[in-house]
């Protein structure tokens, strides 16, 4: 009977401390160089450009962001930091070349897409596409 | 164990006007594509001249290489596998307990536009060396209407010597295959290539020809942004005139088709398909097959690529 009390207990800990692991922290500041601040989007922001950076998004994106970017894709709940909420005002404070620069050099958890998604305007569909989450 | 030197030789005779027949019906299908192309990828701005992505989802389409290459310093992990055919149905489960084919391998891109890869099929053996260098890629604009890329693959049979008979010389353990890839991205959802290839054997069993010359159709269409459909057509070019023996038509090989399915994510590529071949390497299978469209000989197979 003391066996089984020690191996409940042991399970018990084992889940709370299970639950207890996957909070996740806030992403920090990012540190974008200038250059990319005032970097112009080259691409038309139109159905075209939106429906390309979808296609890309959804391969390369999806698992960690989500489908509407609201940063609860399958993979999400085991990175230890929040990976966003596309749609929300703060995160569309940062200007087109800024997610550029995000989008490809990544950091931390967020891998780097540079070999990933070589094409210029690839690049930039992407960003069209996270620009249309905004609610 | 019959070998090639039991039979009559004839001279080769090759030329382009017993060629042409066999070539034109899949270049005018490719050249009226390519007329009807609806440029929807034409646009006047700066990416004009930038190489267009995606003509595939990977370097590999069912049973035919594509133009695409792994980019510079990535490596691919290939699982391929053939089950039986399904001519037994349920008694073997359509094949799945049937003797199957696997070959695993890798493939390591050195710049953007070439790599080299290595792999090793089951059936008789096969150690496979192979290398892909893309020549031309297709542009925005479509000034460049086509990206083109030069394929080749070379064969190490490594059965024990004595399946390869008399007068043994390593060089009989040798196949090669070499092909000219062409292919048009239509627009985001369809793509289609055009491959001719030439397939030669230093030794070859029962009546089958050293050389042959095929043709080979391929396209993709996407039906959501990761799932797409495929197909592949391969035609032997079966031309009296190249062969080297007489009564070798009775080995003649067989054209394939291949239909399925394919999901691609960022670091993975899975293709499910129904296909006429089972030897997974194109040499093998171009010079070997005998399973027949027409008799429904067909069998389930799967590719699996892993990026890293």
């Amino acid at each position: 009977m003391k066996t089984i009390k020690i191996f409940a207990i042991i399970t018990i800990a084992i889940i709370a401390f299970a639950f207890v692991g996957i909070q996740q922290k806030k992403p920090a500041a990012w540190n974008i160089p200038a250059e990319f601040k005032n970097m112009e989007n080259p691409l038309a922001n139109d159905k075209a450009s939106i429906n390309k950076g979808k296609m890309i998004y959804m391969k390369h994106c999806r698992s960690c962001h989500g489908n509407t970017g609201m940063g609860d894709g399958p993979k999400a709940a085991r990175l230890k930091t929040f990976p966003g909420d596309f749609s929300c005002t703060e995160f569309h404070k940062f200007t087109d070349g800024e997610l550029l620069y995000i989008t490809v050099k990544g950091r931390d958890e967020m891998p780097s897409y540079q070999n990933k998604i070589p094409n210029k305007k690839d690049r930039w569909a992407v960003v069209n596409y996270m620009r249309a989450l905004k609610k | 164990m019959k070998t090639s030197k039991a039979f009559t030789q004839k001279p080769i005779k090759l030329t382009l006007s017993s060629l042409l027949p066999s070539l034109l019906p899949s270049l005018l299908i490719l050249l009226l594509c390519l007329g009807t192309s609806s440029h929807a990828l034409a646009q006047e701005d700066e990416f004009t001249n930038d190489p267009v992505s995606g003509t595939f989802e990977t370097g590999l389409l069912g049973e035919t290489q594509t133009i695409e290459t792994p980019f510079a310093g990535e490596f691919e992990l290939h699982i391929q596998h053939r089950f039986g055919l399904m001519e037994n149905g349920l008694e073997d489960v359509f094949g799945i307990y049937a003797t199957s084919n696997i070959r695993m391998g890798f493939n390591y891109g050195i710049t953007k536009d070439f790599m080299l890869g290595y792999g090793y099929t089951k059936d008789f053996k096969l150690q496979e060396f192979q290398g892909k260098y893309r020549i031309f890629n297709q542009t925005e604009s479509n000034s460049m209407p086509v990206s083109v890329a030069l394929y080749g693959n070379l064969s190490v049979n490594s059965l024990d010597k004595a399946y390869f008979g008399k007068n043994y010389k390593f060089s009989d353990r040798l196949g090669y295959f070499s092909q000219i890839i062409i292919a048009h991205k239509f627009n985001e959802t369809f793509s289609l290539q055009f491959a001719p290839s030439f397939t030669h054997f230093n030794k070859t069993l029962d009546f089958a020809e050293h050389d042959k010359f095929a043709l080979d159709l391929s396209g993709r269409a996407k039906v959501t942004s990761s799932l797409s459909m495929f197909f592949n057509y391969t035609q032997p070019l079966n031309i009296d005139s190249m062969r080297e023996y007489l009564k070798s038509e009775v080995t003649d090989p067989e054209a394939n088709l291949t239909f399925g399915a394919e999901i691609g994510t960022s670091t993975h590529v899975f293709q499910v398909f129904i296909t006429n071949y089972n030897g997974i390497t194109p040499q093998r299978n171009i010079l070997y097959n005998q399973n027949k469209i027409a008799d429904g000989d067909f069998l389930f197979g799967f590719n699996i690529l892993v990026r890293f």
